[in-house]
């Protein structure tokens, strides 16, 4: 049952909460059938984002379109959404098959089509035989499937969901995240998917926009988000790494830094420089065996540099050893896998 | 036994004392309220039931507190849908407003109205008496419809909007049926608050007397044991009455959970 999608966009979408602002000009466009992910840390204004999308609350400025028509003034029932919302918020009175069928009875859809088209939601998420059950009679990966086979069955063009993985525990959490990009995959409806957890984000999207106070930092599709991270929140937030202030790194490098930071992810760093790597001498500290890797620290040595500490993880590897701790040790860093961060 | 025990045996026992009193002499066949009663029978239920002044006095009472009961849960449930949505501090200022009347003693609402009522020249009114009923009732409807509400999970309504209902649909569908059992325990409260109540129907009823009213006036000049078989009667009535609405205010926060 493949659906149709349309585009959305965010044209400066500015919420205002006193003199607190929740959004701060969010402009984002999303193509049809895109999965992007908002990501960002609590109170970054991504639940804002959605429920503005979403018809529950008024934009200060700016205007949300979908399909290119703009929806502000349009009340939530007429905007043609899939929700799926964090604590699942299923109908606890009614039937598993009564959730479902519960925008298609809103649509007026005729029984033999309604019964026809629950039962295709139902197998979509795997919960063929449970239409009888009642929510608290579901666990919490069933409650899951039954919030996203309600979302869908009225095939609506665009697919929202807040933290809808955040409830569960995390051998569910991986399942689900395989689910639903399955399901994606079939279905083909635009999603915008919230979470603040940045490898849910790289695992699930076709591209992520990252959103720190309300603001958007960057969007990108994964791999480059994490290989090029704008702003050194950005770098900081996704994935982990190393930041070097501009004095120190140009002390270190002898070469000059087009911004305040430099980052080196910390699978970037290796014990066996090459010519023309930067080369970073210290003390191994905290070397920890994670089997087909090595993670430790490396406290750089001398002058402006002295004292700060640099995370390494580098694959292991038998013949080459890794120093012990305590040890002095160089490591190298192609001059390409530096990224110069903004603030 | 321990102190605690002893005291909630006394408690209890204070409370019921009127109760245990009550129902034996009900069952009496005495010419006068005695207690123990000396003579046994069902003299004074046949007396009340077959009393036209009692009979129309209790149906009265009744339709009053029909009435009361029904308009005071609807205009609370939207009192509580009202509050609901509005910002934090309005809705703490308009709560203690709507709870207040609760903590007035009755004769001073009694009063109040009464003087409404005589500018509006709506004195011995059934109706008058069946809103100052209401409004008397409307304190306990928002309380416990309102301790329901605010247990439901407001992205249940949400979820209904998205799904493509219009607001009322979404609250009839998706609030409404978690605190059902609240609103029906309420309604019961409010309809004995109503069917109870004695101060103002005093001031408001001359001619046409409520059960509490006719009571009353049958107390002053004699005490006959048809009295005590009204009173085992509704204890009864109203005991029953009451247990079904607390079960009902559990099974409200069970089924919110
Ligand atoms: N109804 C509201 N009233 C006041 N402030 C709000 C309201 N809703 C959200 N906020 C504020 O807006 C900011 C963004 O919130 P939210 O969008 O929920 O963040 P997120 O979903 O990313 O955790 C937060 O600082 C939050 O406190
Ligand atoms: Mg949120």
């Amino acid at each position: 049952m493949l659906q149709h999608n349309a585009p959305l966009s965010f044209q400066a979408v500015t919420k205002r909460y006193g003199d607190a602002s929740a959004l701060e000009g969010l402009t984002l466009d999303v193509k049809a059938g895109e999965f992007l992910t908002l990501l960002g840390p609590s109170g970054s204004g991504k639940t804002t984002a959605l429920n503005i999308l979403a018809g529950f609350t008024q934009a200060s400025e700016g205007e949300v379109y979908i399909d290119d028509r703009p929806v502000g003034a349009l009340p939530p029932e007429r905007r043609n959404v899939g929700m799926v919302f964090q604590n699942f918020a299923l109908f606890p009175h009614m039937s598993v098959f009564d959730n479902v069928a519960f925008p298609l009875r809103m649509r007026k859809a005729t029984r033999a089509l309604t019964r026809e088209k629950v039962g295709a939601a139902l197998e979509t998420v795997h919960l063929s035989g449970m239409a009888d059950r009642k929510p608290a009679a579901l666990s919490g990966g069933q409650r899951q499937r039954v919030a996203l086979a309600r979302a869908i069955v009225a095939a609506p063009p665009v697919l929202l969901m807040d933290e809808c993985l955040s409830a569960l525990d995390l051998k569910l959490r991986e399942e689900m995240r395989d689910e639903i990009r399955r399901i994606h995959g079939t279905l083909g409806t635009t999603v915008i998917f919230v979470t603040h957890d940045q490898s849910e984000a790289l695992s699930l999207s076709d591209r992520v926009a990252l959103l720190n106070d309300g603001r958007l930092c960057q969007v990108d599709h994964p791999q480059a988000i994490y290989d090029r991270p704008a702003t050194r929140f950005v770098a900081d937030f996704i994935g982990r790494t190393n930041i070097i202030a501009r004095e120190a790194f140009e002390h270190l490098s002898g070469q000059p830094l087009g911004g305040p930071y430099a980052s080196i992810r910390p699978e970037r760093l290796h014990f066996t420089p090459q010519p023309g790597d930067i080369r970073l001498t210290g003390t191994i500290e905290d070397l920890t065996f994670l089997g087909a890797s090595i993670e430790g620290r490396l406290r750089l040595s001398g002058g402006q540099t002295g004292g700060q500490v640099l995370r390494f993880a580098v694959p292991r590897s038998i013949n080459a050893a890794c120093p012990d701790p305590g040890q002095e040790a160089v490591m190298g860093c192609a001059p390409a896998d530096i990224v110069t961060l903004n603030d | 036994m321990r102190l605690s025990t002893i005291l909630f045996a006394m408690g209890v026992l204070l409370l019921f004392f009127p109760i245990l009193v009550v129902v034996p002499m009900s069952f009496s066949a005495d010419r006068f309220l005695g207690f123990p009663p000396r003579t046994w029978g069902l003299t004074w239920y046949r007396a009340y039931f077959s009393d036209p002044v009692w009979m129309a006095a209790t149906f009265r009472s009744l339709r009053i507190a029909l009435f009361a009961s029904t308009i005071a849960t609807l205009a609370g449930l939207l009192s509580v849908i009202g509050l609901g949505r509005m910002g934090p501090r309005w809705r703490a200022g308009l709560t203690g407003l709507f709870i207040a009347p609760a903590i007035v003693p009755n004769v001073i609402i009694a009063l109040g109205v009464f003087i409404l009522a005589l500018t509006f020249g709506a004195t011995d009114s059934v109706v008058t008496l069946t809103l100052a009923h209401a409004a008397l009732a409307l304190p306990f409807v928002v309380m416990i419809v309102g301790a329901a509400y605010r247990q439901v999970d407001p992205n249940l309504e949400r979820a209904a909007r998205v799904c493509g209902a219009g607001p009322v649909r979404a609250f009839m569908a998706a609030t409404l049926p978690p605190i059902l059992p609240a609103v029906v325990a309420a309604a019961i409260f409010a309809f004995f608050i109503s069917f109870d109540e004695l101060v103002v129907a005093l001031f408001l009823m001359g001619g046409a007397e409520t059960l509490p009213v006719r009571i009353w006036n049958d107390l002053r000049f004699e005490i006959n044991p048809t009295i005590a078989a009204i009173s085992a009667f509704f204890v009864v009535i109203t005991t029953i009455a009451m247990a079904i609405a607390e079960l009902l205010r559990l099974r409200t926060q069970k089924r919110l959970r």
